[in-house]
C-alpha cells in the first residue's frame, strides 16, 4: 500500500512540476507582440470610425 | 438573467497577457509539443480578442481561454491540424523532487504516459492534477458532468500509475518513434471514434 500512496504522490508531484516549468519560462516575444497589434489595429479602427463621424457631422452643419 | 459586464480593452489586454503562461502549460500538456502549444496559444489569442465583448468582468480570464484553447485543440484534432506529440527537447528535462522522494519521476516518462491517455482524460489529469483546479471548474472548461470529470481523472490516474510503475509505454515498441506513432493512433482513433 506504501508504494501505491509513494506511486500517488510521485505523480502528483510531476504534474504540477511539469506545468510549473513551462509557467517559469520566459514568454516568446511573439505573444505579447500579438496582442499588441491586436490592440494597435483596435485603436485605428476606432480612429477611422471617429474620422468618419467627424466628417459626417461636419457635412451635416456645411 | 442580467448580461454581465464587458471589460475595458485595456484591463482584458493585460488579463489576456497574465493567462498566457497558464495557457502555455495547458496547451503543452494537452499537444505534448512545444511549438504546436504555441500555436494553439496564438489561435487562442485571436479567438479571445475577438470575442472579448462575450468575456464578463470580474469572472476567470484563465477558465474562459482555457476554454476557448481546449475547443480549437479538439476541433483541430478532428481536422488533423494539430496531432498530439512527444516533445523529446522539453522531455530532456528531470522533474525536481523533494530530498525525501528517492526516485523522481522524469518529465520524458510522465509526458509519454501522458500521451498514452485518451484525450479526455489527458485534459482531465492536467486540469486537476497540474493546473489545481477543482472538479468543478474542471468540469465547467471541459463541459461536461462533475460525476464524469471525477471518472475521468480517476482512470487517468490509475492508468498514469500503472504505466509508470511498470514501465509500460506501449505494448508496441520500446522505440521512441514507434511510441509517439502508436500514442498518436490512439488520440486519432479517438477522434474518429468521437466523430463517428
Amino acid at each position: 500500500m506504501k508504494s501505491k500512496d509513494d506511486m500517488q504522490q510521485r505523480l502528483g508531484l510531476g504534474l504540477k512540476n511539469m506545468y510549473l516549468s513551462v509557467l517559469e519560462e520566459p514568454l516568446p516575444d511573439d505573444m505579447l507582440a500579438l496582442l499588441d497589434q491586436l490592440d494597435d489595429d483596435d485603436k485605428d479602427d476606432k480612429d477611422d470610425e471617429d474620422d468618419s463621424a467627424s466628417r459626417s457631422d461636419l457635412n451635416e452643419q456645411g | 438573467m442580467s448580461k454581465g459586464k464587458a471589460l475595458p480593452s485595456a484591463q482584458f489586454k493585460q488579463q489576456l497577457a497574465e493567462a498566457i503562461p497558464h495557457l502555455r502549460a495547458f496547451g503543452r500538456s494537452l499537444a505534448g509539443d512545444r511549438d504546436i502549444a504555441d500555436d494553439l496559444v496564438q489561435d487562442t489569442l485571436l479567438k479571445a480578442w475577438a470575442a472579448r465583448d462575450r468575456f464578463i468582468a470580474g469572472t476567470s480570464m484563465r477558465a474562459w481561454t482555457f476554454v476557448i484553447l481546449r475547443n480549437t485543440f479538439f476541433s483541430s484534432m478532428r481536422r488533423k491540424k494539430f496531432t498530439g506529440n512527444y516533445d523529446e527537447l522539453v522531455a530532456e528535462r528531470i522533474l525536481s523532487a523533494p530530498a525525501s522522494q528517492q526516485d523522481p519521476l522524469h518529465l520524458a516518462d510522465l509526458q509519454r504516459a501522458l500521451m498514452e491517455l485518451s484525450d479526455d482524460q489527458r485534459e482531465a489529469i492536467i486540469l486537476v492534477g497540474a493546473g489545481g483546479y477543482s472538479y468543478e471548474e474542471a468540469a465547467e472548461i471541459a463541459n461536461c458532468a462533475i460525476g464524469t470529470m471525477k471518472s475521468r481523472v480517476s482512470r487517468a490516474r490509475k492508468t498514469l500509475e500503472e504505466i509508470l510503475d511498470e514501465g509500460r509505454f506501449t505494448s508496441a515498441s520500446d522505440g521512441h518513434e514507434n511510441l509517439t506513432a502508436t500514442a498518436l493512433e490512439n488520440i486519432i482513433g479517438e477522434v474518429e471514434k468521437i466523430g463517428s
